[in-house]
């Protein structure tokens, strides 16, 4: 693909001079409120997620203030369960989707050539749908019973038992499922019919490839939740028992269709992970990206082998030998393609000119600590083990190695790499380096002692635990404090580049190659490519 | 008209769109948004066999 587009040309009237920006954005909250331009939309997508992430992780530094030491310190056992759950939720909903859904509105139609999104107006109203559904979620915490304190897979019976908050986090749900499709099939549309002329397919950057085929994974899956949750809705206030065992129902059913939407939702959080990560390291490496169709095409093959893989989350609910070993199998089928990926991004920098800008150290901190989440992922896969490790915070080491040093990583990686861009000002290098290694420190110190705690037998969502575990749980403690301080290094970062960083230049990295750097001046006009560029 | 009204009163008119492209992308936006209340309809069919 690098190729590919390091043989653009810039075609006369094609571009878009500052000169021309005759139509600026419009003041004040009004601005932000209609707005239907994409680059406005996608500005408000990733404040959005970054307070959700910033109210996600203040939850998570209360549980991890809790388990700082055995006995019960702050909460009571209730509470503490709500903050497991609707941290879950708000990380997952509130912050790396969004997060990433802003990249997409920022980076598709830049990418492909597009003027804007296809649909506009729709693009407006999924974001606005997203404050509703927040509110739902934070406001769940101030009515009688407190939030949900289910987990964030809401499974009956504790789900259909609890009070009204588990009605606000339904209709939340199905808000932000509303959302999503919207986004979804606005991404799709603008890939599939807005692109400028001679942007082929397979010439298009890997980011806007995997928000393709993320697209139609959230188009699969987001009804498949909302059909779950509104079963969930009846079996709580209409008398039906549809996972309701005391009615004749079958909780299992629920998790069978939860798991369904389930993993192919890690999926979403991760396939624009990797297509960020695969334009940060080509520009970093000043090498075309290897195996480019390889790239494509593994993308495609993990999309397509997460809907077959929902049993290995309930190998512990009793299912038949066979299911067990499909499932098994088939989970470890996905390290094939997954490990076509780490081997191409190594490729990638191979002999590569190298340098170590904040964005690349993001992006190999991710390489690192993703492929440890992928084998912890490898290990779970395994029935037997699984079995003996369910439930316990091994599965939490995992599954945070792949959703913070995987999707966060990456976000905060295309954030700095992306920003000059955007803001047309330079972030300062130096505390984007301080960040990524008090990140890194602390990420590592939180998480890593949790495979030893789950190897050891401690389970996950208790406020209170016995003795043996109260050494590692210490410093996974610290280590959590140490790494969400950190994040205030990067907001402080991003909002002093936006506010007073030097200019950034029209290609500020050397190795970068996609349209948004080749074609268009820093800062970005408010609007972009009203005359599609021609691509060669 | 009026759209163009409303566009011009908050300054976020959208550049002109290929008719041919808006028709391919309205047909588009219709069968993902059918594919996925398809998909919905399917997990309620849970409703029709309930016992």
């Amino acid at each position: 693909m690098s190729t590919a587009t390091h043989a653009h040309e810039h075609h006369g009237d094609h571009g878009h001079s500052a000169a021309h920006d005759h139509h600026g954005p419009p003041a004040g909250i009004t601005r932000w409120l209609y707005t239907t331009n994409h680059k406005d939309i996608g500005t408000m997508y990733l404040w959005f997620a970054c307070f959700m992430f910033f109210l996600g992780g203040t939850m998570a530094l209360g549980i991890r203030a809790e388990l700082f030491q055995p006995g019960l310190q702050f909460f009571d056992p209730e509470f503490f369960n709500s903050l497991t759950t609707v941290h879950g939720l708000v990380m997952i909903f509130g912050a790396i989707m969004p997060a990433f859904v802003g990249f997409a509105n920022w980076l598709v139609p830049l990418q492909v050539g597009a003027a804007d999104m296809a649909f506009p107006r729709m693009n407006n109203w999924s974001f606005w749908l997203l404050i509703p559904a927040a509110l739902l979620l934070i406001g769940s915490f101030f009515v009688p019973g407190g939030a949900a304190a289910s987990g964030w897979t809401l499974y009956p019976p504790l789900s259909i038992q609890q009070g009204i908050a588990v009605d606000f986090t339904i209709l939340a749900i199905h808000l932000l499922g509303a959302s999503s499709i919207m986004g979804s099939i606005n991404i799709i549309t603008t890939i599939l019919n807005m692109r400028a002329p001679g942007m082929t397919l397979m010439k298009m950057p890997l980011f806007v490839w995997t928000w393709l085929i993320t697209a139609y994974l959230l188009i699969a899956v987001m009804p498949v939740l909302a059909g779950a949750v509104t079963m969930l809705l009846t079996d709580r206030h209409f008398g039906t028992s549809f996972f309701n065992a005391a009615g004749g129902g079958d909780p299992t059913m629920f998790l069978h269709i939860f798991w369904f939407f389930g993993h192919p939702e890690v999926y979403v959080m991760i396939l624009p992970a990797f297509g960020i990560i695969s334009q940060i390291i080509p520009a970093f490496a000043r090498k075309p990206l290897f195996g480019y169709a390889s790239m494509v095409y593994a993308t495609a093959s993990i999309a397509i082998l997460s809907f077959i893989v929902w049993g290995h989350h309930m190998f512990t609910v009793g299912m038949p030998a066979a299911g067990n070993l499909f499932f098994m199998y088939a989970t470890m089928l996905i390290a094939v393609p997954t490990g076509v990926k780490v081997f191409n991004w190594i490729s990638t920098m191979w002999k590569g000119e190298m340098t170590f800008e904040t964005p690349m150290l993001f992006a190999i901190g991710f390489l690192c600590l993703f492929t440890i989440g992928g084998f912890s992922g490898l290990v779970l896969a395994i029935v037997p083990v699984d079995i003996t490790l369910h439930n316990t915070y091994y599965v939490v080491a995992h599954f945070h190695y792949v959703l913070v040093s995987g999707a966060l990583f990456a976000i905060i990686g295309g954030v700095y790499f992306w920003l000059p861009k955007w803001s047309g000002k330079m972030y300062n290098e130096g505390l984007g380096k301080l960040h990524f290694w008090l990140s890194m420190i602390g990420f590592n110190v939180l998480f890593f002692p949790q495979h030893f705690l789950g190897l050891a037998g401690m389970p996950r969502r208790i406020p209170d635990y016995a003795l043996q575990f109260a050494e590692w749980n210490m410093w996974s403690s610290i280590g959590a404090f140490v790494f969400g301080f950190s994040q205030l290094i990067f907001l402080y970062n991003v909002i002093t580049t936006i506010r007073s960083g030097k200019p950034a230049q029209q290609k500020q990295w050397e190795g970068a190659d996609s349209l948004e750097w080749t074609h268009l001046p820093t800062p970005m006009p408010y609007h972009t490519f009203e005359t599609a560029p021609v691509i060669r | 008209m009026r759209h163009e009204k409303q566009g011009m009163r908050h300054g976020v008119e959208n550049p002109p769109v290929d008719p041919k492209r808006r028709r391919g992308a309205i047909i588009s936006a219709l069968a993902l948004a059918g594919m996925a209340l398809g998909i919905y309809l399917v997990v309620m069919m849970k409703f029709f066999v309930y016992k």
